[in-house]
C-alpha cells in the first residue's frame, strides 16, 4: 500500500523535484497573492488589537463614553452629567493632539495624543493613565530634577513609556508640546507602565491642558459608569436625549466598531488586489499544469495502461496542484508577516491612509486570517489544476501512447458558450447594489471578466490562426504556424497563462494609477491655487488666528488667498466622524470651487451646504433634502444644495460657505490658506516672505 | 482462457464520401493457457489496434473479447483499469519507460499497483533476465533504446500476468538479445500457465511461438 503509494508518488510529482523551475512561477504568484492578504489581515489586525488596547488604557473601566466632535464641548455638560441618577462616576477628558517641539516631524513621528483628567475620578475608570504613586524607577532622578527645575509643580505630565522612548526622555527631564498656536513646557513626572506598547501618549491635570492650550471650558470626552444595576442602554438612551447637539453617547464597543470602520474600505481594496493576485495564480497554476499534463501525457497514458484508474490518476494530479499551492502558501506567510512588519515599522497600522496617526503596533499572530489566506491558496492552485488533471484523465491511453498527437487536448476550452456566459454575466452583476457598503459585485464582475476573456482566448486564436497567412519562404515561421493551426487549444493555453498575468498585473497597475490620476484632477480641481499654506500639522486645533489671516493677506506677491476651515462633525456614534469644510463657494456658481455633480438652487433664506457623495450612501441624503448639522453649538437646518465628488474623505464631507459659516458661528479662524500669487513673484519668495511673517511653528 | 469472437473494428473514413474502413472484420480466437502465438501482417494492417481492443485500451466496433470468463464489454473504464493492472502485462510499441523513475522502480510498478509484496527479489530476478541487473539503478535517459525494450519487458512480466501482450518486443534488438528476450517471454509465459500474443515483423521471433497467424489487409485472421 505504502509502496505503491511511494513509487507512485514518484512517478507523478518526481517532475517537481527534477525540474522545480516550470513550477516556480505557479509558486511564485500564489506566494504573492497570500503574502498580499496575509500582510493585510496582519497589519489591520495589529492595528485594531492596538487601537483596541489604546481604547481599554483610556477609558478602561467606563461602561458609557459621552465625547464631542475634536473641537470638544462646553464644560458644563459635566456636573449635569455627573448629577445624573444613574451615574456612579463621571470622568471629564480633555484630549489635544499635540506634537513634541524639536522632534523629527516626518511622517507623524512627532505626534502625541495628550490627555488632560481628573486624577481622582479617572483612577476609577482609567487606572492605566494614572502613575503608580512610588514608580521606583524614576524616584531618584524625580526628586533631583524638582530641584533644578524651574517649571511651577502643576506643569507635571505622565508619558507612556512608547513615547519616553520615542522622544528620548526621562522622567525629570522638560518636554515641550504644541497644539495649534500654544505650545507649553512641562516636566516629566513619571511613566505610566500599565499604557500599551505602542500608545503614544501623555496625561496631565485637566485644568493644566485647559490652561496652556487655550481651551478654557472645554472638554472633548466624559467617561461614565453607571450605578450598580441600572442597564446601560436604557440609560444610554436617556442620556443621549438631554445632551447638545454634536455630543453623542456611546458604549465603548461602538467606539471601538468605529474605529474598525475607518481603515474598512482602504483595507477591502487592498484584500481585493490579493485575490486578484491569487486569481492570477490560479490561471498560471492551470498553464502550468495544462503544458505539464499535455508534456507527459505518454507518461500518464502508461500509467493509466499498466493500472492506475481515471480517478487515482485526478487525484495525483491535484494532489500536485496541491503541493505547488502549500508551497506557495507557506512562502506567502512568511512573506506577508515580512511584508507586515516593513508596513508597521515605516507606514503605520493604517497602511498609510493616516488614521490611527502616531501609533505603532507590535505585530500581532492574526491565526484566521493566515489560515484562511493559505486556504485560499491552496484552493487557487487546485482550481487551476482541476481542468487539466480532469483532461488527463480522459484522453484516451491508446492514442497517447501511440504518438505525440496533442491536437486534440483541451478541445473543450475552444467552446464559447461558457466564456460568452461570463462576459454577460459580468455585464450583469455589475449593476447590482453593494453589499454591506462593500462593491462586493464590482470585484465579482472584474473576476468574470476576467475569466470570460481567458475562455473566449482560444476561440479568438483559433480565428486568428485561421486567417494567417501562408509564408512559403521562411521556413522556421510557416512551421510554427502550422503548429499553431494544429493545436490551436494548447497554443492558447500557453499564450493565456502569459496573458492572464501580464493583463491582471496591468489591471492593479491600471487601478492603483488612475485612482491616483483621480485624485490628482480632483485635487486639481479642488485645490488650485498656486502655493497651500495650512496651520501646523497636529490635528485640527491648529489654526491661523484673524491677525495671522491679515499678516497673510498682506504678504508682498499674494494676489488672492482663499482660507479654509477645517472641523468634523459627529453626526452618528457608530460611524466616523464627517468632515465640515468652510471654503468661499460662490453662490451662484459653486461648481467653481466644488467638482459637483448635481445642484439645486437654495431658497432664498436658506443656508445651502454642499454634500460629498458619501454623505449620500452613509447618511442618505438626498439633493434639496433638509438636514441637521450641529454647529457651534447648535443645531443648524440647511439645505443640500450640491452633490460633489470627494476621493479623499470616504466618510463623508459637507462643505459650506466661509462667509455664511462665520455667519453662523462667529468661529473667524482657518486651518488652511490657498495662495494665488501676483504673476511676477515666485513661489519660493512668497513663502520664504510668509515664514518671516508668521509664528515658526505655525506654518 | 481468452476468446474473440467475431470482433471488428471499423475506422471513420479518410475522406467524406469514401466509405468507413473496416480495420477488423470477423475475428473468432480461443487461447488457452499456456498458449503463445505470434501476429505477422503488414504494416498498417491493424495488429496494434487488435492488441489495444484486447487489453481494452480501445472499444470494438463488434463482437466480443472474453477474459478469464469475463467479457470485457460488460467492464466500465476502472473495471478494465483494474483488469489490465491484475491480469496483463503489455510491451508497448513505443516502450514507454517512466523518466523520473530509475529501472528498478519502473520493472517495480506493476508489483505495486497489484499491492505484491517481496517485490525485490522478483524485480531482481527480471532485470537479471532481461541483463540488466547491474544498472538497476540507473535513470532510463542513460539507456538504450534496446536497454530500454529489455526494461518494458521485464516491467511487462514481472507480477506473472494471465495475459501477455508484446507489440514488436524486439524490434530494437540485435539477434542475440532478441533471441534471448524471446525465449524469456516463451519461459515466463509457460511457467505462470499465462496466454501469450506477440506481434512481430521477424520470423525467427515468430518462429518461437507455438503457432503463428497472419492478420491481412482485408482484417481477417489467418492461420499462417
Ligand atoms: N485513432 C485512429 N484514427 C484513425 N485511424 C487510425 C487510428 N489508429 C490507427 N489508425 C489506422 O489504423 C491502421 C492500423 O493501425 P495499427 O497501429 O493497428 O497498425 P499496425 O498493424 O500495428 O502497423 P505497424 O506494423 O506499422 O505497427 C493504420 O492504417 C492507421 O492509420
Ligand atoms: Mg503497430
Amino acid at each position: 500500500m505504502n509502496a505503491m503509494r511511494a513509487i507512485l508518488a514518484r512517478a507523478l510529482l518526481g517532475h517537481l523535484a527534477q525540474q522545480p523551475g516550470r513550477a516556480l512561477m505557479s509558486v511564485l504568484a500564489l506566494a504573492l497573492g497570500v503574502a498580499l492578504g496575509v500582510a493585510v489581515s496582519v497589519v489591520n489586525r495589529s492595528a485594531l488589537d492596538e487601537f483596541g488596547r489604546g481604547l481599554r488604557t483610556v477609558s478602561g473601566q467606563a461602561d458609557l463614553e459621552v465625547r464631542g466632535a475634536r473641537v470638544g464641548f462646553d464644560e458644563l455638560l459635566y456636573p449635569q452629567l455627573a448629577l445624573r441618577p444613574e451615574v456612579e462616576i463621571a470622568s471629564p477628558l480633555l484630549e489635544i493632539e499635540a506634537r513634541v517641539r524639536g522632534a523629527a516631524r516626518e511622517g507623524g513621528a512627532d505626534a502625541i495624543k495628550l490627555i488632560g483628567l481628573d486624577p481622582l475620578r479617572a483612577i476609577a475608570l482609567s487606572p492605566a493613565l494614572i502613575a503608580p504613586p512610588a514608580a521606583p524607577a524614576g524616584r531618584g532622578q524625580e526628586t533631583a530634577a524638582t530641584e533644578t527645575s524651574s517649571l511651577p509643580d502643576d506643569d507635571v505630565l505622565f508619558l507612556s513609556p512608547a513615547a519616553a522612548r520615542r522622544f528620548a526622555v526621562a522622567v525629570g527631564d522638560e518636554i515641550e508640546l504644541q497644539s495649534g498656536a500654544s505650545s507649553a513646557r512641562f516636566r516629566v513626572g513619571g511613566l505610566l507602565p500599565a499604557v500599551g506598547a505602542g500608545q503614544m501618549l501623555a496625561v496631565t491635570d485637566i485644568a493644566t491642558a485647559q490652561w496652556r492650550f487655550e481651551r478654557l471650558g472645554v472638554l472633548t470626552r466624559i467617561d461614565l459608569r453607571l450605578r450598580e444595576g441600572v442597564a446601560a442602554a436604557p440609560a444610554l438612551n436617556e442620556i443621549a436625549a438631554g445632551l447638545p447637539p454634536g455630543v453623542v453617547v456611546a458604549t465603548p464597543a461602538q467606539a471601538e466598531s468605529r474605529a474598525a470602520r475607518l481603515s474598512r474600505a482602504y483595507r477591502v481594496n487592498l484584500t481585493m488586489l490579493a485575490l486578484i493576485a491569487l486569481v492570477t495564480g490560479a490561471f498560471l497554476v492551470f498553464s502550468a499544469q495544462a503544458l505539464n499534463v499535455v508534456r507527459r501525457r505518454s507518461e500518464l497514458a502508461l500509467l493509466r495502461a499498466i493500472g492506475v484508474t481515471r480517478g487515482a490518476l485526478v487525484c495525483w494530479l491535484l494532489l500536485e496542484g496541491a503541493l505547488i499551492g502549500a508551497i506557495g502558501s507557506m512562502l506567502g506567510v512568511a512573506g506577508g508577516y515580512a511584508l507586515a512588519a516593513v508596513a508597521l515599522q515605516f507606514i503605520g497600522g493604517d497602511l498609510g491612509a493616516g488614521y490611527f496617526q502616531g501609533a505603532r503596533p507590535p505585530l500581532a499572530f492574526d491565526p484566521w486570517g493566515t489560515i484562511g489566506f493559505v486556504a485560499l491558496g491552496i484552493a487557487a492552485a487546485l482550481a487551476g489544476s482541476a481542468l487539466p488533471a480532469r483532461e488527463a484523465a480522459r484522453s484516451d491511453p491508446a492514442v497517447a501512447l501511440k504518438s505525440g498527437d496533442v491536437a486534440d487536448s483541451f478541445a473543450r476550452l475552444g467552446r464559447l458558450a461558457p466564456g460568452l456566459a461570463s462576459l454577460m454575466a459580468a455585464a450583469l452583476v455589475v449593476w447590482l447594489p453593494p453589499l454591506g457598503g462593500l462593491p462586493v459585485f464590482g470585484y465579482a464582475a472584474i473576476a468574470l471578466l476576467l475569466v470570460g476573456s481567458v475562455l473566449i482566448l482560444p476561440r479568438l486564436a483559433r480565428l486568428l490562426f485561421a486567417r494567417l497567412p501562408p509564408v512559403p519562404r521562411v521556413v522556421w515561421l510557416s512551421l510554427a504556424i502550422e503548429q499553431l493551426r494544429g493545436a490551436p487549444h494548447l497554443a492558447t493555453i500557453g499564450a493565456a497563462g502569459v496573458l492572464a498575468s501580464v493583463a491582471l498585473a496591468g489591471a492593479m497597475a491600471i487601478m492603483v494609477g488612475s485612482f491616483r490620476q483621480s485624485v490628482d484632477v480632483w485635487l486639481g480641481q479642488v485645490l488650485p491655487a498656486d502655493l497651500y499654506l495650512r496651520a501646523a500639522r497636529a490635528g485640527e486645533s491648529a489654526h491661523f488666528e484673524p491677525a495671522e489671516q491679515a499678516a497673510i493677506l498682506a504678504t508682498p506677491g499674494v494676489m488672492r488667498v482663499d482660507f479654509l476651515r477645517h472641523q468634523s462633525l459627529l453626526l452618528d456614534p457608530a460611524l466616523p466622524q464627517v468632515a465640515l469644510i468652510a471654503r468661499p463657494i460662490p453662490a451662484d456658481v459653486p461648481e467653481r470651487a466644488l467638482p459637483l455633480l448635481a445642484r439645486v438652487t437654495v431658497p432664498a433664506g436658506q443656508v445651502g451646504v454642499l454634500a460629498s457623495e458619501a454623505m449620500q450612501d452613509l447618511y442618505g441624503w438626498r439633493l434639496g433634502q433638509r438636514v441637521r448639522l450641529p454647529l457651534a453649538g447648535r443645531e443648524i437646518e440647511v439645505v443640500v444644495a450640491g452633490i460633489w465628488r470627494d476621493y479623499a474623505r470616504q466618510h463623508g464631507a459637507v462643505a459650506i460657505d466661509l462667509a455664511t459659516y462665520r455667519g453662523l458661528t462667529g468661529d473667524m479662524r482657518v486651518n488652511d490658506a490657498g495662495l494665488w500669487l501676483a504673476p511676477q513673484s515666485s513661489t519660493t519668495q512668497v513663502a520664504e516672505a510668509l515664514r518671516a511673517r508668521l509664528p515658526a511653528e505655525a506654518i | 482462457m481468452l476468446r474473440l469472437t467475431a470482433l471488428s473494428k471499423t475506422l471513420p473514413a479518410l475522406a467524406p464520401g469514401l466509405p468507413p474502413r473496416q480495420l477488423l472484420c470477423a475475428i473468432d480466437l480461443d487461447l488457452a493457457p499456456g498458449e503463445y502465438v505470434a501476429i505477422m501482417g503488414p504494416s498498417g494492417c491493424g495488429k496494434s489496434t487488435l492488441l489495444n481492443l484486447i487489453a481494452g485500451l480501445d472499444r470494438p466496433s463488434g463482437g466480443q473479447i472474453e477474459l478469464a470468463g469475463r467479457n470485457l464489454s460488460t467492464l466500465d473504464d476502472d473495471g478494465l483499469t483494474r483488469l489490465r493492472a491484475a491480469k496483463m502485462g503489455f510491451v508497448f510499441q513505443a516502450f514507454h519507460v517512466l523518466p523520473h523513475l530509475n529501472l528498478r522502480q519502473n520493472v517495480a510498478l506493476p508489483l505495486a499497483l497489484n499491492r505484491i509484496e517481496a517485490k525485490d527479489t522478483r524485480v531482481n530476478e527480471m532485470l537479471d533476465a532481461v541483463g540488466l541487473a547491474a544498472r538497476a539503478g540507473s535513470r532510463p535517459r542513460e539507456l538504450s533504446g534496446g536497454e530500454l525494450q529489455r526494461v518494458a519487458i521485464a516491467r511487462a512480466l514481472v507480477h506473472r500476468p494471465a495475459l501477455v501482450l508484446a507489440d514488436e518486443p524486439t524490434g530494437n534488438l540485435d539477434p542475440e538479445t532478441a533471441e534471448r528476450v524471446l525465449a524469456l517471454l516463451r519461459d515466463s509465459i509457460r511457467a505462470h500457465n499465462a496466454i501469450g500474443i506477440v506481434v512481430t515483423h521477424s520470423r525467427a521471433a515468430a518462429a518461437s511461438a507455438d503457432r503463428v497467424l497472419r492478420l491481412g489487409n482485408d482484417g481477417r485472421l489467418h492461420a499462417a
